[in-house]
């Protein structure tokens, strides 16, 4: 039987895939309280490549959600060959998106949130995809925060569109802001290239 | 019985890759899902908006990865407290 058969089709027995555009690495950290430098590069751990729609389910569906991780973890989804750290040459000169949403106002829907921002990301919905690192959840005690992670750090009308296209795709409360900052900038918190959407 | 008793510590064996759709128009939605706008005819870039892509989520349950080493990551005690 050489019929082409979709997951649509029979879910049980499909014989061809969707393909991703980019092939993501799903990587998971839990640094815990001795947090330093060294214990975070080591605590990292690559879980899996997807590239393609049924994979990244396949896969999706069989880890722990968001809002059951332990306080202090994060997901990473970056695109293959990128580290999910500020080292990486992709990131180097680059900066972040973070929402931070209260955790006793959000419960599940950081599941959601998480989704949505991935299903954007691997479906190459932003308008220059090619800025696109990664992105990264993370769960601490009184709130998570969701980042997407970018290859440059100067304002623009490129980096704003990808801003407001994020707080499109997650669907955000009007109540939660969008904040950009450049990477290694935590210092200088006056620093020029802040700016939130 | 001769019965075997499934085990929780199969070990997941990864078959080779399945194929991968090259010519989008080539396939035939069936007519209750959304079909996906996929490559660009310039580009050549494939892309998917997320309301095609929900549509896998109650079809693709299963996965051939091992993920055991992840899958005792979470906070159980957390568990009653969603809400």
């Amino acid at each position: 039987d050489n019929t082409v058969k979709t997951v649509f089709h029979d879910p049980q027995n499909y014989n061809v895939k969707h393909p991703l555009q980019n092939t993501w690495t799903l990587w998971f950290d839990n640094p815990g309280k001795k947090a330093n430098a060294a214990s975070w590069s080591q605590n990292l751990k690559e879980i899996v490549d997807v590239n393609t729609v049924e994979d990244f389910w396949g896969v999706h569906n069989n880890i722990v959600k968001v809002n059951h991780l332990e306080i202090s973890s994060n997901y990473h989804v970056f695109k293959k060959g990128i580290r999910p750290e500020w080292e990486d040459a992709a990131n180097a000169n680059g900066g972040k998106f973070s929402i931070q949403f209260p955790r006793n106002r959000t419960g599940e829907s950081i599941n959601d949130y998480w989704l949505n921002l991935i299903l954007a990301m691997l479906g190459e919905q932003f308008q220059y995809e090619d800025e696109i690192c990664g992105a990264v959840v993370s769960v601490r005690k009184v709130f998570y925060r969701v980042a997407l992670w970018i290859k440059s750090s100067e304002k623009n009308e490129k980096i704003e569109t990808i801003g407001r296209q994020l707080k499109e795709f997650l669907n955000l409360n009007a109540s939660l802001t969008v904040e950009f900052t450049p990477h290694g900038d935590s210092a200088a918190k006056t620093s020029e290239n802040r700016f939130t959407i | 019985s001769p019965v075997s008793t499934p085990t929780a510590t199969t070990p997941k064996v990864k078959g080779p890759p399945m194929k991968v759709i090259e010519d989008f128009n080539s396939i035939e939605y069936p007519p209750e899902f959304l079909a996906p706008k996929a490559r660009d005819p310039v580009t050549g870039k494939i892309s998917y908006d997320s309301a095609f892509l929900k549509q896998f989520q109650k079809l693709c349950l299963e996965t051939d990865e091992d993920l055991s080493a992840f899958q005792s990551i979470g906070d159980d005690s957390q568990g009653g407290h969603d809400n």
